[in-house]
C-alpha cells in the first residue's frame, strides 16, 4: 500500500513538474476573446475574422481614420456616374506564395462573392455591380447598375488569388498579399507568420477575461486588446512589465427605442431617459474614463459626421417634471423593460442605468439573454430599451441602413421601427449621389434629425485599448480596433518568456 | 443474449428520443443561423437562398425525419458555418475532452479513496469530522471560482503550472483538478458511507480474527466490497464530466468539445449542437452500460443474479 502511494505522489509531481519547463516562447503571442468564425474575407464579418483578414489580404481600397477612402492595391477614376476603372499599383506585394496579383485574380473575388451560391454576406454592399472585368492584368473596371457616389469606399474587400475564390466554400487556408500568411490553424491556436521577416503571431483563444488577464502576467500572452473590463485592465496596468495603451476608437454605443411602444414610441419619454442619464458619471466609474462622450453613429471628426449636435444634459429634476406631466408618479411609476446581452459587464452597465433611472422615477426591469435570443429579439422588434454598439462604421450609408423607414430587419437594421418622412428624404438625396460636400451636407441632416428625435440615447465611444506585457514593443492602435500594429510589432531584445 | 438485445433496444430508443428533443429544443430557441452567415443587411432574396442551400426552408417535421434517416447511416450532417462533416469536428475535439475526463476522473480518485478510508477507519473523530468537512468544501465550490483561484496559487504565485491552454501534460493539472474536485467530494462520502456498512460484517471481523492487522483488513477486505456502490457513482460522473467539462472548458481555454459546443450554440449551429449533445447522450448510456458489465466482474454475485 505505502509503495503504491508512493508511487502516485511522485507520479503527480512528476506531473507538475513538466508543466514548468515549456518549449521557448515561439514570436509574439496575442489573446483573443473569441476565434475568428473564418479566415475567407469573402464570408469574413465577425470582429475578430475581419480584422485578421486585414492582415492577410489587401483590398482595393482602404480607409483613413475620418473615414476617407484612400487607395491601397489600386488608385481609381471615376469615368462617369456609373463607370470606375480601378488601375492596381505597380509596387503592390505578391501573394504569399509568391505569385503576382493581377486583375484576373481581383475580377475572380468579385465575382465569387456576387455569386448567390457562394452565399456571402459582403453580397448585398456590392450588389450595385453590373459588371466587373480585366482589360488588361493591370486594370479592373466595374459598371454599376446604378449611381453610388461612395463606390470605391465599398472597395475593401481582401483579394484572393483567381484559383482559390473558384471555390465556393470557405477556405481553410486562404492566400492573400497582406503582411502576413497563415502558418498554422487549430481550434483555439492560429499562427501568422509576418512576410517581411518571419516573425510568428500566435493568436490564442481564452474566453474567460480573468484567465486572459493572468495568462498576460505569467508570461503566457504578450498583447491583448480590449474585450476586459476596466477594473481589471486597472489592476493589470499596475503590474510589473505590463503597458497599457490607450487611443480613442469609434465603437458607438446606444439606447435604442421600441418607436411602436406606447411608452418608448413617446419623444417626451425619451428625453425623460436622456436627462436622467448621467454619461460622465457612468464613463468616469464604469469605464475609468476610457470612453469619450458621443452624439452620434460618426464621430465628429468623419467627414460626415456632424461637429454641431448638442448633447441632452444631465438634469434629473427635469426629468422627473416630464414625467410628472405626463401622467406618472411615486403611485404609478414609469414601468420599463431593458434587454441586453448576458456579457457582466453589460450587465453592470444595465444595472448602473437601472439606478439612474430610478432616481427620477422610472421602474426599469433588466432581462439579459444569451447572445442569439437577445439579437434575435431586438431584430424582431420585441424589446422596449436595449443598449448595443456600432463596430467600424466607415460609410456614412450605414444610415439608411439603420434609419429609413425603409430598412426594417430583416432587411436593414432600423430596429426601433423609425419612421420619419425628412429623415427617409436626405437618406434617399445621399443615395442618388453628388458631390462629397452635397454628401455630408445630407447625411448632417439625417444626424441631427435622429439626434432630435432621440432614436438613439448616443452614450459614447469607447476607447481602443491594449494591454501589452513585457516581451513586446511597438504596437500601434488603430481607432477602429483593427490589429494592423502586428505588421510593425518588434521582440524587445533580449526578453524572455514563458510558454 | 435477450437481456442483451433488450438493453441495446432501449439505449437506441433513449438516443433516439434525446436526438429528437435536442432538435426540437435547438429549432424553437430564437436566433437564425442565416442571420448569424449573412448578417443584418442581406437581401430576402439571398437569405432564402441560403435557407434552402442549408436545408432550412423546410418544415420542421420533414428536416426531423431528414435527420433521422441520415443518423441512421450515421451521418450527423456538416456544420452550417465550418462547412466540414460534424463527426470530423466531434473526433477532433473528443480527445481533449477525454484526456480531461480521465485526469479528473484520477485526481478525484487520489483524493476521494485516501480521505474516505480515513473518514471510515475513524468514524466518529477528529480525522473523519476533518475528512468530512474538506469533502463538503470541496462539493461547494463552484469551479468557476476555484479555476481561477488554482491558477492565482499554482501558476501566477508557485509559477508551477502553465496558466490556460493545451501545452503538454502541465496544462491538464489544473482543470483536472477544477473538474475532479467536486466528484472527489461525493466520492469521498461515498466511499466512507459504504466501508462503514462492510466493516460492520462478519467477515471483516473473521479476517481480524484471522490476524490481519486492520489496515490490511480494510485494505484487502473490506474495500473491494465497498467498491461496488463507490464504481456505479463513478460511472455517472464520467458521464457527467463529458457534458459538465463545459464550464471548465471555458476557463481553462481547453480545446475540447465543451468549447465546441457554447461556440455551436452562439453560432446557432444546429447540426453542430445536435452532434455534440447526441455524443455527450450516448456517452453516458455507453459508460452506464459499461458500468453495469463491470459489476459482474467485480462481484460475482450480480453475475448469478442476472
Amino acid at each position: 500500500m505505502g509503495k503504491h502511494w508512493r508511487v502516485m505522489v511522485w507520479a503527480v509531481l512528476g506531473l507538475v513538474l513538466l508543466g514548468c519547463e515549456g518549449p521557448p516562447p515561439d514570436g509574439v503571442r496575442f489573446g483573443l476573446s473569441s476565434s475568428p468564425l473564418t479566415l475567407d474575407p469573402r464570408f469574413a464579418t465577425d470582429a475578430a475574422g475581419e480584422r485578421i483578414a486585414r492582415l492577410l489580404f489587401t483590398g482595393l481600397t482602404d480607409h483613413d481614420a475620418q473615414g476617407r477612402v484612400i487607395p491601397a492595391l489600386a488608385t481609381w477614376e471615376q469615368r462617369d456616374a456609373t463607370h470606375y476603372r480601378f488601375r492596381l499599383r505597380a509596387d503592390r506585394a505578391t501573394f504569399a506564395d509568391g505569385a503576382p496579383l493581377t486583375s484576373a485574380d481581383v475580377v475572380a473575388t468579385y465575382q465569387s462573392v456576387l455569386d448567390p451560391a457562394t452565399g456571402s454576406p459582403h453580397r448585398e454592399t456590392l450588389k450595385a455591380i453590373r459588371v466587373v472585368a480585366a482589360p488588361d492584368p493591370d486594370t479592373v473596371v466595374f459598371e454599376l447598375a446604378e449611381p453610388d457616389s461612395l463606390f470605391p469606399g465599398r472597395l475593401n474587400l481582401g483579394i484572393l488569388p483567381a484559383r482559390q475564390a473558384h471555390d465556393p466554400n470557405r477556405l481553410a487556408r486562404p492566400l492573400g498579399t497582406g503582411p502576413f500568411v497563415v502558418a498554422h490553424h487549430d481550434p483555439g491556436d492560429l499562427r501568422l507568420r509576418r512576410r517581411a521577416d518571419g516573425l510568428m503571431i500566435r493568436f490564442l483563444t481564452v474566453a474567460d477575461p480573468t484567465v486572459r488577464a493572468l495568462k498576460l502576467v505569467r508570461g503566457e500572452l504578450d498583447l491583448m486588446q480590449n474585450d476586459l473590463p476596466p477594473e481589471q485592465i486597472a489592476w493589470l496596468a499596475e503590474r510589473r512589465g505590463v503597458r497599457v495603451i490607450k487611443a480613442p476608437g469609434d465603437t458607438f454605443a446606444y439606447l435604442g427605442f421600441n418607436m411602436l411602444d406606447p411608452a418608448t414610441g413617446d419623444r417626451r419619454v425619451r428625453l425623460a431617459i436622456a436627462h436622467a442619464i448621467d454619461r460622465a458619471a457612468l464613463i468616469r466609474y464604469l469605464f475609468h474614463g476610457a470612453a469619450r462622450p458621443a452624439e452620434s453613429v460618426l464621430p465628429p471628426d468623419h467627414w460626415a459626421g456632424n461637429p454641431a449636435l448638442q448633447p441632452v444634459v444631465h438634469d434629473p429634476a427635469r426629468a422627473r417634471r416630464i414625467l410628472t406631466a405626463l401622467g406618472y408618479g411615486p403611485a404609478t411609476p414609469l414601468r420599463l423593460t431593458y434587454k441586453t446581452s448576458a456579457d457582466p459587464f453589460r450587465l453592470r452597465l444595465a444595472a448602473a442605468i437601472q439606478a439612474q433611472l430610478a432616481e427620477v422615477g422610472i421602474a426599469m426591469a433588466i432581462q439579459s439573454f444569451d447572445w442569439g435570443t437577445f439579437y434575435g429579439d431586438i431584430k424582431a422588434g420585441r424589446f422596449q430599451l436595449y443598449s448595443l454598439a456600432w463596430v467600424g462604421i466607415k460609410e456614412p450609408d450605414a444610415l439608411r441602413h439603420m434609419f429609413h423607414s425603409r430598412s426594417l430587419p430583416p432587411g436593414g437594421a432600423n430596429r426601433g421601427r423609425y419612421r420619419s418622412p425628412l429623415v427617409d428624404l436626405a437618406l434617399d438625396a445621399a443615395g442618388r449621389g453628388g458631390s462629397r460636400d452635397d454628401l455630408a451636407q445630407a447625411y448632417r441632416t439625417v444626424q441631427a434629425q435622429v439626434h432630435d428625435d432621440l432614436v438613439y440615447v448616443p452614450l459614447w465611444y469607447e476607447d481602443q485599448l491594449a494591454i501589452v506585457g513585457p516581451r513586446v514593443q511597438g504596437y500601434r492602435l488603430r481607432r477602429d480596433g483593427a490589429y494592423d500594429g502586428l505588421s510593425d510589432v518588434t521582440i524587445r531584445p533580449g526578453a524572455i518568456g514563458r510558454d | 443474449m435477450t437481456a442483451l438485445l433488450r438493453r441495446v433496444a432501449d439505449t437506441s430508443l433513449t438516443l433516439l428520443l434525446v436526438a429528437g428533443l435536442v432538435f426540437a429544443l435547438i429549432h424553437l430557441i430564437p436566433g437564425d443561423p442565416v442571420d448569424v452567415m449573412l448578417g443584418e443587411s442581406a437581401h430576402a432574396a439571398d437569405r432564402a437562398a441560403l435557407r434552402a442551400r442549408l436545408g432550412l426552408d423546410q418544415p420542421i417535421s420533414v428536416q426531423l425525419l431528414d435527420y433521422y434517416a441520415a443518423l441512421a447511416q450515421a451521418d450527423l450532417g456538416a456544420s452550417l458555418h465550418q462547412g466540414q462533416p460534424v463527426t470530423r469536428l466531434l473526433l477532433d475535439r473528443l480527445p481533449a475532452t477525454l484526456q480531461l475526463a480521465g485526469a479528473a476522473l484520477v485526481f478525484a480518485l487520489l483524493i476521494s479513496l485516501p480521505l474516505g478510508v480515513v473518514a471510515a477507519r475513524f468514524a466518529g473523530r477528529s480525522p473523519d469530522r476533518v475528512a468530512s468537512s474538506v469533502a463538503l468544501i470541496g462539493l461547494s465550490i463552484p469551479n468557476f471560482w476555484l479555476g481561477p483561484v488554482l491558477i492565482l496559487v499554482f501558476s501566477i504565485g508557485l509559477g508551477l503550472t502553465p496558466v490556460s491552454g493545451d501545452e503538454g501534460w502541465g496544462s491538464l493539472i489544473l482543470p483536472a483538478l477544477t473538474l475532479g474536485m467536486s466528484l472527489a467530494a461525493i466520492n469521498t462520502r461515498m466511499v466512507r458511507a459504504s466501508l462503514l456498512e462492510v466493516l460492520d460484517q462478519p467477515f471483516v471481523r473473521t479476517a481480524r480474527a484471522k490476524g490481519l492487522s486492520p489496515i490490511a483488513a480494510l485494505v484487502r477486505h473490506a474495500l473491494p466490497n465497498a467498491a461496488l456502490p463507490v464504481l456505479t457513482l463513478l460511472g455517472l460522473q464520467l458521464g457527467h464530466l463529458l457534458a459538465g467539462a463545459v464550464i471548465t472548458e471555458t476557463i481553462f481555454a481547453w480545446p475540447g468539445l465543451g468549447s465546441l459546443l457554447i461556440d455551436a450554440i452562439r453560432q446557432r449551429d444546429y447540426p453542430l449542437v445536435q452532434g455534440c449533445v447526441l455524443l455527450i447522450s450516448a456517452s453516458y448510456v455507453v459508460i452506464n452500460a459499461l458500468t453495469d458489465t463491470a459489476y459482474g466482474w467485480l462481484d460475482p454475485r450480480t453475475r448469478r443474479l442476472s
